[in-house]
């Protein structure tokens, strides 16, 4: 009842405003005329009487704003007229509104677009049916606790003994295998997968079927799933594509489906049925399979019951291997962790280390911002004076000062919001391939940007509307105004100082990242980048692992690329610097039965004589390969530096055996060392090279092969001849990777260079931001300081002692918001070791060299209005007040 | 004229209340007739009688309509409404219970404790 009669005031009051105030006009009127006429009566003239019933009265106006108050016209009138005057006096003042609104979308956008992407990684649920029950499970051995693979066996016994999973599937990779028939042939990507693994995930075809329970036969296994992008890209989106046939390695294959194409987990282009009766899945067999496995809990099965449960089974297994597992099996142990956490295991440092970096971008923007209506209420303070003698309350001052700010940060949050969803495309990389879904501007990163706006409006605008709010209104009403200068001068520069301690620590953050990325690609690599194509050609799985066709494939291949206009030299080879390891072996025996066990795996690679020269490797002793090292000539090898320093330490590793066990072969092989070349970056840009061993191809034949090809001009224009030059030889053969050394180390360092980019950009938007926020203290100190320095300049100041006066205090704000800085970057740099290459989280110089440009930066900003100060003519000044 | 009163915060309202209950005022008239009950007792600040007749009228507790005034003018008259008879009569009772307590507080000498 209240309520109503209250609404239907306010409701009135606004609405039958012009009423209101003609009523309350002739109600106030026919008062003073009635007390006047009371106090003609007692003998005074008119005007005295008036005069003396208007005193009685009190103040007019406040009477009818109280009356106004009371029928609730402050609700929702004085908000109409605050919004009104605050765009009023944003529109008079275009410089300041377009720092501030400018300021505030920086901030707000950065914090949207990374918001959006941190949403899509870390905070969405994965794409699929029951995500949060869907488990990754893996075996962890005790010489590689990395390992993130089950072997093939146990996962049979996981599946047949486990009472936690409502299902549970394994994928396992084929290489790929080349799609021939059409027009060219086509290196593609395929996966075996468990039946039950679309189903379990709840992902249904476009077209088709799924798997059926029958086809995990090896006998039934020759159906295949297609993958969208593949169907639309070959098969020209095929609507009857099912139940046709497909060419894998020289294989049939039926289409039974077609994937959607966002189903980017496990990547593939084709799957076709993981053949759960194979021999690999015996624990007798001599091959097993390394499978990847996601299960789907029960409800209500934990995580941790579930390790529990597979360490069990695990140990279960342990009896049913040949005794010679029990050296990498004894101590194994089950790991199961949800999928979600294994698929932003990369980024997630990454994304929370850059939501870091654009709050502190937006603590600073605020700071800017609140040091911009700072100054402004101070440059206001008369205004706010007249206001206040008029008789608005302070609480009517803050809310008018609040409300301006409430506007700039609105429309510094919109404009915001459109820079955060187009910088949200820029970001996209940042997320990994299995989010197939792109981020998108959701209510919820819109609810974000707008929780930020009213976040940062409540923090800035309450201390200008509060410092306004304590001015003294009789001071300020005097010719000078003067606004409790000590008080305020010290709260404007707490935003100052705290601007110059944040973009301190962000520029470390930028500055190590900077340095770690110089120290990158300043690596050594051992081989000569430039000029270099190469071209992976993967021979048929079908056609053995170790046949003699190989050799005479990449032979006649590599003597047709050789006569490729254009190339210089060329040579082929099973793995090549920075290209992922193909084959590589724990340890090898050397001549005096000991062996040698590096901590790193050891690569092996075959190559072609002209490999080192063509690579640019230099041969530091011995000899390189040559024609004598034909196929069944005796076996020789060439040590990588590291090899032989490391396996022979200090001997003469010419001359020297190794031997090794090749997979499939009873007898070890037996090598002769003929020679040492020097590391090369094999592995990765930021690892040390890991030892190498090089044989001659054809005695050692694998059917992926890499050719070199060292081009006389640019490499890129080579790729079509290389490709021709294959097809010659073998018109079903497609190249699986074709990319220059120079696009390959590019892309290597992409991730740091790209990271590197965002955290300097947004350190040098805080440097920015925090110069800005100076340049206003400073220059707004120099204005309200110009009588001084006009009498200090009459007095006999030098212009130099006015300037080393006012730099002095730039001095200030410099050191100790630097100072404030360092201890906060100290602490916070090293969540950032990860990201950093041979560079310490504490790095002097970089703490040294981004302090100096800090306090450079801080100098230069108050170095502008100290000059001006400097020009001061004493006479205009003493004049001006 | 005796010494002026200050008025007891809160009472206002009931006195304008009370005021309007022997029959129909317009803000002047209210005034005059709290001045002319109190004998010149009661000096009533001028600047918060109109708030404190706004609060009342919003509040339902009086209501307002133009009329003329003794000399032909046209003034807003205040009467008292239904609810606010019951709200002044309430008001007055807790006002005259809190008034004997308080003198009887008043009167107690040391002996009585």
């Amino acid at each position: 009842m209240r309520l109503w009669r209250r609404l239907r005031s306010e409701w009135g009051a606004v609405f039958g405003r012009a009423r209101l105030e003609s009523e309350l006009d002739a109600e106030l009127r026919f008062h003073v005329e009635a007390h006047a006429e009371d106090l003609m009566r007692a003998g005074l003239s008119r005007e005295e009487a008036v005069r003396q019933a208007r005193v009685k009265l009190g103040g007019v106006e406040r009477t009818k704003e109280e009356c106004r108050d009371t029928l609730g016209v402050s609700l929702v009138e004085s908000l109409i007229q605050d919004v009104r005057f605050g765009l009023r006096m944003l529109r008079k003042n275009p410089g300041f509104t377009a720092v501030a609104v400018i300021t505030l979308a920086l901030g707000i956008g950065a914090n949207t677009a990374i918001f959006g992407v941190v949403d899509a990684v870390l905070l969405r649920p994965l794409p699929y049916k029951n995500a949060d029950r869907i488990v990754w499970a893996a075996e962890r051995f005790p010489f590689n606790h990395d390992s993130a693979v089950v072997l093939s066996p146990d996962f049979i016994g996981w599946k047949e003994g486990n009472d936690v999973f409502k299902e549970i599937g394994a994928f396992g990779g084929a290489p790929g295998a080349n799609l021939t028939g059409g027009a060219e042939p086509q290196r593609v990507t395929v996966t075996n997968v468990t039946t039950n693994f679309f189903p379990m995930l709840g992902i249904q075809p476009v077209i088709g079927r799924r798997f059926l329970p029958e086809e995990a036969k090896e006998a039934a296994s020759h159906v295949a799933l297609l993958n969208e992008t593949l169907w639309r890209s070959r098969f020209g989106a095929d609507r009857h594509i099912a139940g046709k046939e497909i060419n894998l390695d020289g294989t049939a294959y039926t289409v039974v489906g077609v994937i959607p194409g966002n189903v980017n987990y496990p990547h593939a282009d084709i799957w076709t049925p993981l053949a759960l009766d194979s021999k690999v899945f015996s624990p007798q067999s001599p091959q097993w399979m390394a499978l990847t496995v996601i299960g789907l809990l029960k409800s209500g099965v934990t995580v941790d019951q579930a390790r529990t449960d597979l360490q069990v089974l695990t140990q279960r297994m342990d009896q049913q291997y040949p005794p010679q597992a029990e050296r990498f099996r004894a101590n194994a142990r089950a790991d199961v962790v949800p999928l979600h956490a294994v698929l932003v295991k990369d980024v997630r440092l990454l994304l929370l280390i850059l939501l870091g970096s654009v709050g502190l971008v937006l603590m600073i923007a605020c700071a800017n911002v609140a040091n911009l209506l700072l100054s402004r209420a101070a440059a206001r303070g008369r205004e706010i004076a007249v206001r206040a003698a008029l008789g608005a309350g302070r609480w009517r001052l803050v809310r008018q000062m609040l409300t301006e700010s409430l506007l700039l940060s609105l429309s510094g949050g919109l404009v915001g919001l459109a820079a955060g969803f187009s910088g949200m495309r820029l970001l996209r990389q940042l997320i990994p391939p299995e989010f197939s879904l792109p981020p998108t501007l959701e209510w919820k990163t819109f609810g974000f940007a707008a929780a930020l706006a009213i976040l940062a409006t409540a923090f800035f605008g309450l201390v200008p509307a509060l410092a306004a709010s304590i001015c003294d209104v009789n001071e300020s009403l005097k010719a000078r105004p003067v606004v409790k200068r000590r008080r305020f001068s010290r709260l404007r520069s707490l935003p100052v100082l705290a601007e110059i301690s944040l973009s301190l620590v962000l520029l470390t953050g930028a500055g190590l990242l900077v340095r770690s990325f110089v120290r990158l690609t300043d690596v050594n690599l051992g081989f000569e980048p430039s000029h270099l194509l190469l071209a992976t050609v993967q021979r048929p799985f079908t056609l053995g692992f170790d046949s003699q066709r190989h050799s005479a494939f990449f032979r006649e291949a590599l003597e047709r690329i050789r006569a490729v206009p254009g190339v210089q030299d060329a040579a082929v080879t099973g793995q090549f610097p920075l290209g992922g390891l193909n084959n590589a072996a724990n340890q090898m025996r050397l001549a005096d039965g000991t062996f040698y066990r590096p901590a790193t795996p050891i690569l092996l690679d075959g190559i072609s004589p002209g490999y080192f020269r063509t690579m640019g490797i230099r041969l530091l002793k011995g000899r390189v390969f040559d024609n004598r090292d034909s196929a069944d000539a005796p076996r020789v090898a060439i040590l990588s530096e590291s090899f032989a320093r490391q396996a022979f330490k200090g001997r003469d590793s010419l001359g020297q055996r190794v031997d090794y066990v090749e997979p499939g072969h009873p007898d070890p092989a037996e090598l002769t060392v003929v020679g040492v070349v020097s590391d090369a970056r094999n592995s990765a840009l930021d690892q040390e090279p890991l030892p190498e061993l090089f044989t001659p191809d054809v005695q050692h034949p694998f059917f992926i092969m890499t050719f070199a090809v060292r081009s006389k001009g640019d490499p890129r224009g080579l790729a079509g001849g290389v490709r021709q030059a294959i097809l010659s030889v073998d018109k079903d053969q497609p190249v699986s990777e074709l990319q220059t050394m120079d696009d390959l180390l590019a892309s290597s360092v992409a991730p740091q260079r790209f990271r590197m980019l965002l955290v300097g950009l947004f350190a040098l938007l805080a440097l920015a931001l925090a110069a800005v926020g100076v340049y206003g203290v400073m220059a707004y100190s120099v204005r309200q300081r110009t009588h001084e320095i006009g009498v200090r300049i009459a007095l006999g100041a030098q212009r130099r002692d006015v300037m080393k006066l006012l730099l002095g205090e730039g001095a200030f704000l410099a050191v100790v918001g630097a100072g404030s800085g360092i201890a906060g970057a100290f602490c916070l740099t090293r969540f950032f070791s990860s990201l950093l290459f041979s560079v310490k989280p504490t790095d002097p110089v970089t703490f040294l060299s981004v302090s100096m440009v800090l306090v450079s930066v801080v100098l230069l900003a108050s170095y502008i209005p100290a000059r001006r100060a400097t020009r001061v003519d004493p006479m205009v000044a003493l004049r001006h007040e | 004229m005796d010494k002026q009163l200050d008025l007891l915060q809160g009472t206002l309202d009931m006195l304008v209340l009370k005021a309007v209950s022997l029959g129909p005022l317009h803000g002047y008239g209210v005034l005059l007739r709290i001045q002319q009950i109190s004998k010149g007792t009661l000096e009533i600040q001028q600047g918060s009688l109109y708030p404190a007749l706004y609060r009342l009228e919003r509040d339902g507790w009086i209501a307002s309509e133009w009329g003329e005034s003794e000399n032909n003018r046209k003034a807003k008259y205040y009467r008292l409404t239904a609810v606010g008879k019951r709200q002044l009569e309430a008001e007055a009772e807790k006002w005259n219970r809190m008034a004997d307590v308080i003198a009887g507080i008043l009167r107690t000498r040391s002996e009585e404790v």
